[in-house]
Parts: structure tokens; C-alpha cells; sequence
């Protein structure tokens, strides 16, 4: 990992178009502005790691569950109290709970 | 000309151009740029299948079927405008214990999608899918 030591008002650029700059220091707080394209998403780490494993949670999870499974276990669930009740995939039994 | 993507979940894919969605900034931790969204428009499911990576689909589903309301105020995906919206399901065995990623949901318009985050912080990560109210109606 590369260590830059920045004073207020200091920057670093990543690149030719990413600029981060130092704006202000408060205790152990640090206040950045970052200047990017729009084309650079920029996150907090620890929203992206969050974000990150729940994609590959309803990757994962929805790779353990049969495609139809799901169309009809949840599709019936949603279609109760509407008027029309759509049907997906063939029915199946209902899985009990705890029984994979 | 159709795209065919063998060895998905879903057997060899064979997937018209135009359903095939770029995600110029993917799906965040996942690898790939390119998806499809497959399954009938109207089905209350669908997926989004990778056609770079064949062993990776995400079920998604449009919160607004299940009274999840998101709202984006487009600081957080300026340059994208309004799209459909889409949500990324974590299934689980029992309906009740099904999730939905409100926190980062998934912008849909005119061939692209972007993952965006969800500026209100109190969306959740892990929204369960039947708001409480309904599931224990329904009970089981």
C-alpha cells in the first residue's frame, strides 16, 4: 500500500481526472472531497463490502433454490389477496422448513 | 444475432440482443460487466444472469409489487435519470425469510443498468421481502 502523509488543504490525484483532497482534520476525523468522472462510482469501504457480500448472498442463495421453488413459494404468497393469482413455472409441493 | 450462454443454472441460454443489459460498473463485488434479464416481464421474479460469468444470476424483483417504496433523489446516480427499478433478492427456504437489498438497488433504462446506493440510509440491506404486517396474517 502506497503512504502519503497530506496536510490540510493538501491533494493527491489518481490517474488524470481523480483528485482527492485533504479539506479538513478534526481529531481522528478527516474530512476528503473527491473530484471524479461520473463514470467513477465512488462508495464508504464498508457500504461497498456490505453491498458487495449481499450480491453475492442472492447469488449464492438464489443458486440453492430451484428457480420454480421460488416462482411459486413466493409468487403464490404475493398473489393472496389480489384478485388475480398468476402461476409460474409448475407447482410444486411446498419445501418444509428446515427439511434441506 | 442471439447470444448463447452455456452452462448457466438454467441449462444453455440462448438470449435475444435485445434483452441483454450492460452494466458499465457491474454488480458491486461481482465480476462482469454484462447481464440479461430473464423470465417473463410480468412474472413477480426475474433474473439477472451474467454472460460473462454463466454460473452467476441474481433473482430480482420490483420492490413496488411488495409495498417497498424507493425513492432516489439523483444525487446518487446523476447522468442516469429515471429507469426502471429493480431490487436483488436473497431467497431463503421459507417465503417469510426472503430479503430484498433496498439499500442498493438496480437502475434499468434503455439497455444499461447501474447498481446505485440508495442515498436514504435508513433503506435496508436486508428488507424482508412480505412487510411484517402481511406475513403474520397470513401465518403459516
Amino acid at each position: 500500500m502506497l503512504h502519503i502523509t497530506r496536510h490540510e488543504g493538501g491533494a493527491i490525484r489518481i490517474g488524470d481526472d481523480v483528485v482527492i483532497e485533504v479539506l479538513n482534520v478534526t481529531g481522528t476525523t478527516v474530512r476528503l472531497g473527491i473530484t471524479a468522472p461520473q463514470s467513477v462510482p465512488i462508495y464508504r469501504e464498508e457500504l461497498w463490502q456490505a453491498i458487495s457480500a449481499e450480491n453475492q448472498a442472492s447469488a449464492q442463495h438464489g443458486a440453492e433454490t430451484a428457480p420454480a421453488d421460488i416462482a411459486t413459494a413466493v409468487d403464490a404468497r404475493a398473489s393472496r389477496g389480489r384478485s388475480q393469482r398468476r402461476v409460474i413455472g409448475e407447482q410444486r409441493e411446498p419445501v418444509a422448513a428446515g427439511e434441506r | 444475432m442471439t447470444i448463447t450462454v452455456e452452462g448457466t443454472r438454467f441449462g444453455d441460454l440462448e438470449i435475444e440482443p435485445d434483452r441483454v443489459l450492460q452494466m458499465p460498473n457491474g454488480l458491486i463485488g461481482i465480476p462482469g460487466t454484462r447481464y440479461a434479464l430473464i423470465g417473463d416481464e410480468d412474472a413477480t421474479f426475474r433474473w439477472l444472469q451474467s454472460l460473462d460469468e454463466p454460473a452467476i444470476a441474481l433473482p430480482v424483483t420490483d420492490p413496488a409489487r411488495f409495498a417497498h417504496r424507493i425513492e432516489l433523489d439523483g444525487t446518487d446516480h446523476a447522468g442516469i435519470g429515471d429507469g426502471e427499478i429493480l431490487v436483488t433478492v436473497r431467497a431463503a427456504d421459507r417465503a417469510e425469510d426472503f430479503t430484498v437489498n433496498l439499500r442498493a438497488p438496480i437502475v434499468v433504462r434503455d439497455g444499461y443498468a447501474w447498481q446505485v446506493v440508495n442515498a436514504d440510509e435508513h433503506a435496508s440491506l436486508r428488507a424482508p421481502l412480505f412487510p411484517s404486517a402481511a406475513v403474520a396474517a397470513q401465518g403459516r
